[in-house]
């Protein structure tokens, strides 16, 4: 038995959580397109933190209002002053597409982060406990995906009243149901495992097992999850946005500049394509917003998922 | 104190068996169908038979970690007290009058508080370690775990108890912060007994502990418990299907077939001169590491029948090639054969 512990060389090294986290770094950026993803979201970010310096407020205590100069219903082209043109009412894209993008994390942030707490400890107990508490709780989430998630954000959000705030409400709302079943799916594998069983036989409390044993091993595909849906979060917002049940004109919200320039997606028979600038940019915007936390959150699963791991 | 650690008294583990729309309960899996069994301090006692016959399900459910269906588990109790308790049940009459007692003695009805406490006495040890060990969790913290959990080492003593524990298995120092990815199945075994044995047990359950290693990985963990025994004063509940292991291992073998004890004697005299049909059966299937042998095997034939739906009588008699009409009606009882502690379950043992 001493030659088996003679492999085990003892060498002075960092606490072991930060190798494995340094691991997992180095695995997460083989990927060509997690820098892709990271560079995306990155990009977005300094958006976001720098929007006071890149599009300075006229009014600061108003920011996500956007400044327009005079009330001239037809959109102008991108020109020096309006570097990206701007939409009717003389909104400047630019601005809008800056403190958007703070306002598109707010929104996206906020509702994952609150779906993600409520998932998981409804994950939780569904999945540990079992009988009849998961019976409850996962027959409520059932009916939640029996009724097109869509046409139940409209409802609500119609009958709380309209703006960003109800939209972020309603989505949190809705959100839950796939994070509790994903995280109870992961916990019911992970419940019966030897080491739960062993934790049980030390005589560990319930709350125990599942904050030291369950939640580390299964969180992973509920962060994974998390990350792919503040995308899916934004283009659900910008689609309620656009069917009018989102902010008033003027708000720095993606989803609302596409909503303004519904009129004109279209330009006068002489030229068509005139005013490309206004559903093109936010659009683009967006899709790009999306696609990032797409390519982001499939690098985490890549990485993190155990499954995919070395053992 | 007495002479007997462990009392195990009918005791039933069926899982239930739903179907339809309702989930109705249809039928059972008698996976422990009225196990007896008595475990002397000290002893190491061999759980045999096939897989699927209960021998792992029988051992989790001494420590609860499965509820049992019915029946009392005595753990270090007074032999006195038992019998009375037993005596209390036997009379529908005066049954009601057990409850108090039961709820502070047999493991199956303890409440929370009682059992917790009782944990710090009865251990296991897992078949897989790789399963068995939490791979986000460091080594430090797996054997720490227990101790912390039952409050036994606080704040820098636990790192000594652990160091301590990690040597009495034979581990080096210096794996405190290391995952358990990091080692090799024979290491990972033991950690997974060093955990176990942290808050110093009276009575471990080994889950085939050596089925998921090397041979020679095998030899050396076996030769660490048999010294842990010897060292600590365990008291060991052997379950595995390698009669070899249990041969070098036990003082006492007990044979299960389709969640019954078929046959229980010391392990010499089961090697020696098995009485049960099945048991002659399990060691003719020994392979013997010499070519030129000749041994008389005896093959059977057909699968182990569903437990959902065991046979009428005895259990074995499909399989069995001395079964008799009487076989096939009336289900034997684990009688004494007059020989030291050896009984067995069979109706024809004293002409085969």
């Amino acid at each position: 038995m001493s030659n088996e512990n003679a492999q085990i060389i003892e060498k002075p090294s960092a606490h072991p959580l930060w190798k494995e986290f340094a691991f997992s770094m180095k695995r997460l950026f083989k990927n060509p397109l997690t820098i892709i993803g990271a560079s995306i979201i990155l990009f977005f970010l300094i958006l976001a933190i720098f929007a006071p310096l890149l599009a300075p407020p006229p009014r600061p205590f108003d920011p996500y209002l956007m400044p327009h100069k005079g009330w001239d219903m037809t959109p102008s082209p991108p020109s020096a002053d309006n570097w990206l043109g701007t939409l009717p009412s003389q909104y400047d894209i630019l601005y809008g597409i800056i403190w958007g993008t703070r306002n598109a994390f707010r929104i996206g942030l906020a509702v994952v982060a609150a779906n993600l707490i409520v998932g998981l400890i409804l994950g939780a107990l569904a999945g540990y406990f079992g009988g009849i508490v998961d019976e409850i709780i996962m027959r409520i989430a059932d009916i939640f995906y029996a009724i097109p998630t869509l046409v139940m954000a409209m409802a609500l959000v119609v009958a709380i009243g309209r703006g960003l705030t109800s939209i972020v409400l309603v989505l949190i709302i809705l959100g839950w149901p796939t994070y509790t079943r994903v995280i109870r799916s992961d916990i019911l594998v992970i419940r019966n495992m030897d080491y739960i069983m062993a934790a049980r036989a030390s005589g560990v409390s319930h709350l125990r097992i599942i904050m030291r044993h369950i939640m580390p091993n299964s969180v992973f595909s509920i962060i994974i999850v998390a990350s792919m849906n503040v995308g899916v979060t934004i283009l659900v917002a910008a689609a309620l946005s656009f069917l009018g049940l989102g902010s008033d004109t003027g708000y720095a919200d993606w989803g609302a500049m596409v909503s303004t320039c519904r009129d004109f997606i279209v330009g006068p028979p002489e030229n068509r394509l005139a005013y490309w600038y206004l559903v093109f940019i936010p659009g683009f915007t967006i899709a790009l917003f999306v696609l990032g936390w797409n390519l982001l959150g499939d690098a985490i699963r890549d990485v993190f998922d155990p499954r995919m791991r070395r053992r | 104190m007495s002479d007997t650690l462990l009392d195990i008294r009918d005791l039933y583990k069926y899982y239930p068996v739903t179907g339809g729309v309702f989930r109705k309960h249809v039928a059972d899996v008698k996976a422990v169908d009225g196990v007896n069994l008595q475990i002397k301090r000290g002893e190491c006692v061999g759980l045999v038979g096939e897989s699927g016959c209960g021998k792992t399900t029988l051992g989790k459910t001494i420590l609860r970690l499965h509820e049992s269906t019915s029946g009392r588990i005595y753990f270090d109790q007074n032999p006195d007290k038992i019998e009375e308790v037993e005596r209390l049940l036997a009379a529908p009459e005066t049954a009601g009058q057990a409850k108090a007692a039961l709820a502070e003695m047999d493991i199956t009805k303890m409440d929370g508080t009682r059992l917790r406490a009782l944990r710090r006495q009865m251990q296991i040890v897992f078949q897989d370690p790789s399963n068995s060990l939490d791979p986000r969790m460091l080594i430090r913290d797996i054997i720490a775990e227990p101790l912390e959990a039952q409050n036994l080492v606080k704040g820098a003593d636990v790192d000594k108890r652990v160091l301590e524990l990690l040597d009495i298995v034979g581990m080096g120092t210096g794996h405190l912060k290391r995952y358990p990815h990091e080692f090799s199945g024979g290491q990972r075994q033991r950690i997974a007994i060093a955990r176990a044995l942290a808050t110093n047990p009276k009575f471990v359950v080994m889950d085939e502990p050596t089925s998921a290693l090397d041979v020679s990985v095998q030899a050396q963990i076996l030769n660490l418990l048999k010294k842990l025994q010897r060292d600590f004063q365990l008291t060991y509940l052997f379950v595995t299907h390698h009669l070899l292991v249990v041969k070098y291992t036990s003082d006492r073998i007990v044979v299960m077939y389709l969640g019954k004890v078929v046959e229980n004697g010391p392990t010499k005299q089961i090697f020696e001169k098995p009485l049960h049909p099945y048991t002659k059966a399990l060691l003719s299937a020994i392979p013997v590491p010499d070519p030129t042998t000749k041994r008389e095997k005896i093959i059977l034939t057909g699968d182990v029948p569903n437990p959902v739906n065991p046979p009428k009588g005895c259990r074995f008699h499909p399989r069995c090639s001395y079964a008799q009409e009487i076989c096939r009606t009336q289900e034997p009882a684990l009688d004494p054969t007059g020989m030291d502690g050896h009984t067995v379950a069979c109706h024809r043992w004293k002409e085969i």
